[in-house]
């Protein structure tokens, strides 16, 4: 079989919540490698999906396959972000950052030895005795990303972890996490409702309507990595950004009508 | 660093500590040593040289015996050498203790070795959450002194039967504050672990067990007091050795400053093993 150039495949899924529909015939196309943003407004389903590919949450129909394999329930190819770093706080960061491992028995000399490498690489690795609760904001967001990393995920899934850091650490995560990116070639779905961090970050970025979700716009981000915030002030960026305004007023007011 | 002028210099210390944030330098009074030590002891202090006014003076029925009668008749129980034959209260107090003690860590130890697991998994599987905490809501609201005659007609009057007890009263309150700890950790935490690959043992094991410590360590405390109050009862009622029967043996022999002893060694040791536990809890909960 040739392996496919395919991280994550949803087609024609459904959920419901309540009797009501929360995604509904929702198709999804992540390529390895690939950094894919859904912007929509709040409480759109856009968490639900990455819920569902996550296994958090189960479909009621529909396929959602991830690395070719059917997706049922949650595991350590799918490693989540979630919006605060829950970490666990009982633990050492060094324990929190090596769970993944000892979880499913597999934390060998080796693993250790990429753990370390890990938390030096991202500037943690003084603080492996410390607490979560000692460590900053923007720390915790690091380590949460390091013990998904640890587990060789086939892609990372983003819901919005930046949320609760203020605009200057939020500005330093985006550019840890394109970094990040670029390093270890991951995939990711990222989930937010910042227009901007989708286009500053993303290779592509699908616009959600309100509930049920459906994609509005699908906006291909040509520019190159690494970027820099200057491109925050480009005329691409501006371009981008309108289009992805006009998508969400025209579902906003379709809702209204 | 900018030092304010006209400041002395434990003052000046202070201020710099408070802006480090560092409580230490700023501890008020009745947070130092001495001044938890002071409030520790006053109001039993007050209490003993008030009723010593009381005896002494004759204002108060000549029944009751003095703090010091009481302590050396305590004294005496503990390290006195038997004069005659007949007297029960020369250094037999360490018996009656051990009798009370190893019940009581007996039936304590099973409450929480069977009670922690137990709560853990009402708390953390729907299935025996619908299985099982109704009986235990049920079960828990019948008071210790009715399990009595049942325990004593089905065990006789035997440690077995005194351990039953405590282990009963104890572990009604561990089980119940352990499940409604683990319903208290949050779901994000179950779904990291998920999502990090921990099969459900090791959730339950590694995540839902130390997620509910704070909320273990309640149970474990009214436990511990619950199972005093068990074995003195029980003591009370049949069983002829421990504390609770010094109790009793002391009344039917009119021995008013033995019972009195015998209160306050039990308060203190109950206030013992609380602190005990919440020692345990202090290192088990560190983040």
């Amino acid at each position: 079989m040739v392996k496919s150039m395919t991280a994550v495949e949803m087609m024609g899924v459904s959920m419901s919540y309540a009797g009501l529909p929360v995604v509904d015939d929702f198709t999804l196309h992540i390529d390895k490698g690939e950094f894919l943003t859904l912007v929509g407004p709040s409480g759109c389903g856009k968490s639900t999906i990455l819920n569902i590919v996550a296994g958090f949450a189960r479909a009621s129909s529909g396929v959602v396959r991830v690395a070719d394999r059917d997706v049922a329930g949650p595991g350590p190819d799918r490693g989540v972000c979630f919006q605060q770093a829950a970490l666990f706080p009982w633990l050492t960061l060094w324990d929190n950052i090596t769970f993944g491992p000892r979880a499913q028995r597999r934390l060998d000399p080796e693993r250790r030895k990429r753990a370390a490498q890990l938390l030096t690489e991202f500037g943690l690795g003084e603080f492996l005795q410390h607490r979560p609760s000692q460590l900053s904001g923007g720390m915790q967001q690091r380590a949460a990303i390091a013990r998904i990393l640890i587990n060789d995920p086939a892609v990372l899934l983003m819901d919005e972890p930046f949320g609760a850091l203020d605009a200057q650490t939020r500005l330093r995560m985006q550019n840890f996490v394109m970094q990040v990116q670029a390093e270890f070639g991951s995939t990711i779905l990222f989930i937010t409702h910042d227009v901007d961090e989708a286009i500053y970050m993303s290779d592509r970025v699908l616009v959600l309507s309100t509930r049920p979700a459906r994609i509005v716009a699908e906006i291909v981000i040509g520019e190159s990595k690494p970027r820099t915030p200057d491109y925050l002030l480009s005329e691409q960026f501006r371009d981008h950004k309108s289009r992805a305004f006009k998508a969400l007023q025209s579902s906003l007011e379709k809702e209204a009508a | 660093m900018a030092t304010i002028p006209n400041m002395s210099s434990a003052r000046h210390a202070r201020a710099q500590a408070a802006t480090r944030g560092d409580a230490n330098a700023c501890t008020p009074w009745y947070e130092r040593r001495a001044g938890r030590i002071l409030l520790f002891l006053l109001v039993p202090v007050v209490v003993v040289v008030l009723w010593q006014a009381l005896v002494e003076w004759d204002l108060i029925v000549n029944t009751i015996p003095a703090p010091t009668e009481v302590a050396q008749t305590q004294w005496h129980w503990m390290f006195g050498v038997p004069k005659s034959s007949v007297d029960v209260y020369a250094g037999t107090w360490w018996d009656q203790l051990y009798a009370s003690g190893e019940r009581v860590l007996l039936g304590y130890l099973f409450a929480a070795l069977i009670g922690i697991p137990l709560g853990v998994l009402i708390g953390a599987s729907r299935v025996a959450y619908l299985l099982i905490d109704h009986i235990i809501q049920a079960l828990r609201t019948v008071p210790a002194p009715a399990w009595v005659p049942f325990t004593l007609a089905f065990f006789g009057l035997s440690t077995v039967a005194t351990v039953w007890l405590i282990f009963l009263v104890a572990f009604f309150p561990i089980v119940v504050n352990t499940a409604s700890g683990v319903h208290q950790v949050p779901t994000v935490f179950r779904n990291a672990a998920r999502m990090l690959g921990a099969p459900t043992m090791f959730v339950w094991t590694r995540v839902l067990f130390p997620g509910s410590l704070p909320f273990i360590f309640v149970g474990l405390r009214l436990g511990v007091g619950m199972a005093w109050i068990a074995v003195v009862v029980s003591e009370l009622v049949g069983v002829k050795s421990g504390l609770g029967y010094s109790l009793y043996q002391a009344y039917q022999f009119g021995r008013m400053d033995v019972m009195i002893a015998t209160m306050v060694v039990l308060g203190v040791l109950g206030l013992a093993s609380d602190r005990a536990v919440g020692l345990l809890a202090r290192w088990m909960i560190r983040s």
